[in-house]
């Protein structure tokens, strides 16, 4: 298994240390609970969920970053896929950037956003495109748009299109998540 | 960095919200707004960058700032349970 383009391979001590730095980065925001799992095996799951501001106040956002790893044959780890998602709860809007397979194509960067009050969006979960990103990326975007008067608008993004061809046969375009 | 016997605990309380401004902080923290803008290009302090010139901190790094009690990230390791994907 190779990573995708802009991740290197990471040993055991460097995954730890990501695991560690992003959570003194995230603990910033809000209450955060880490979840390792699977590093004695093959198939290892980094998790972090955040629910802000966090303390007496009630939710307003909640981010959940799940990065999964699969064991190379030397013992590091690659990044197989990654789910960076953002729930905002006060304004029922999901906004999330996603790398994963995609029918036939593998590791497709990718984003989705669903706007809970817009009545024109009747799809459902749209792909939309994105460009690769850490998770440090992705949680700064979340927070800006928290923190803007609006949150994320569905309706500047532009639709991921992918051939027919590579998307498997019984795949319907756009409607899978 | 936090600010022992920072009289502010009363004050934070008071004013509950999501996000704060670097004046806000600094008055909170009784520092200059300078200082406060060094702290977060500097990144000690968290904050989202709004425009070039708008910034906002979140709450509980302004409870960090200001030395007061706040929850810590609870960690779960278990590398020998089976993650499937």
């Amino acid at each position: 298994m190779s990573g995708p383009a802009g991740f290197r391979a990471l040993t055991d001590g460097e995954i730890r240390t990501r695991r560690d730095r992003l959570t003194d980065f995230l603990d910033a925001w809000g209450d955060l609970r880490v979840d390792d799992s699977g590093g004695g095996g093959n198939r290892r799951l980094l998790e972090f969920v955040l629910e802000a501001p966090g303390g007496s106040l009630p939710i307003e956002v909640k981010a959940t970053y799940r990065e999964y790893y699969g064991r190379r044959r030397d013992g590091g780890w690659d990044i197989a896929k990654y789910h960076y998602e953002y729930l905002d709860v006060a304004r029922s809007k999901r906004f999330a950037y996603h790398l994963h397979d995609v029918g036939m194509r593998t590791l497709v960067a990718h984003a989705h956003c669903d706007d809970a009050t817009d009545l024109q969006d009747e799809e459902g979960t749209h792909r939309f495109r994105a460009v690769e990103l850490d998770l440090r990326e992705a949680h700064e975007e979340f927070m800006r748009l928290w923190a803007s008067d609006t949150g994320p608008d569905c309706r500047t993004l532009r639709p991921l299109e992918i051939p027919r061809r590579l998307l498997g046969a019984n795949v319907a375009q756009p409607r899978f998540g | 960095m936090a600010l022992a016997d920072a009289p502010s605990a009363e004050l934070l309380e008071l004013v509950p919200k999501a996000f704060y401004s670097p004046s806000e902080v600094a008055e909170l923290a009784s520092l200059s707004s300078s200082t406060i803008l060094n702290y977060i290009h500097e990144g000690r302090l968290a904050a989202v960058r709004l425009s070039e010139r708008t910034y906002r901190i979140p709450r509980k790094a302004v409870i960090r700032l200001l030395g007061l009690e706040a929850p810590a990230p609870i960690v779960i390791e278990d590398p020998f349970r089976l993650v499937s994907f």
